[in-house]
């Protein structure tokens, strides 16, 4: 159950990553209530896999998967262009937040 | 570049976190975490996403790491030293690999 929640965490803190995108000057209400739900979601379902992962090891999933999941909405949605370069500094920064979690 | 300060100002507020134990404590962080989203927000608008959040979180990490075994005296191991430093140099990349847009 704590790994659903870890999940369900990281696909909301996508969401409101994403949701950032198109407040844009805070022209647009509706983006900043997706924003501001979904962080709060985020962090209750992240305390809640907490509860029974240990701190360190939930974070880290936690950042991983929203790292991951918004470069490739950011590819996808926003057609971003990625060269690789930049695909394995970005990586680079993944393995270091990750194993950095996990070796504290 | 804004990713940087934004990332600063979330070093700031989650080392507080670890000892907030006044109201005032609360409202500073919670101050520090609303400024440090909104220099996001700006910087969204010249870099991709992608690579804006994984240096946002990213330097956040390497901020409070340093900071929890500077200030807080936490030990340190070989291995996280390794990957802070694997952190650093993916940090430093995507800063010289993405050039920002002007609007």
């Amino acid at each position: 159950m704590a790994w659903i929640y870890i999940l369900l965490a990281g696909l909301e803190e996508v969401i409101s990553v994403v949701a950032m995108k198109y407040v844009d000057g805070f022209k647009h209400k509706k983006p900043i209530a997706v924003m501001g739900v979904g962080f709060m979601a985020s962090f209750y379902f992240l305390s809640q896999a907490m509860q029974e992962i240990a701190i360190g090891i939930a974070y880290a999933a936690w950042s991983g998967i929203g790292t991951i999941g918004i470069a490739i909405v950011g590819i996808l949605r926003f057609k971003e262009k990625m060269n690789i370069l930049q695909f394995i500094f970005l990586s680079l920064i993944l393995v270091g937040v990750v194993g950095l979690q996990l070796a504290s | 570049m804004l990713v940087f300060a934004a990332a600063i100002l979330e070093i700031l507020w989650a080392s507080m976190l670890k000892d907030a134990d006044s109201v005032m404590m609360w409202i500073l962080i919670f101050i520090l975490i609303v400024a440090s989203f909104l220099l996001l927000i700006k910087a969204y608008k010249f870099i991709p996403i992608g690579i804006a959040y994984a240096v946002f979180v990213g330097i956040g990490t390497v901020g409070t790491y340093i900071v929890s075994i500077t200030i807080l005296g936490e030990a340190t191991s070989k291995q996280q030293v390794a990957f802070l430093i694997l952190l650093l140099i993916g940090i430093i990349g995507l800063k010289l690999t993405t050039k920002e847009e002007r609007e």
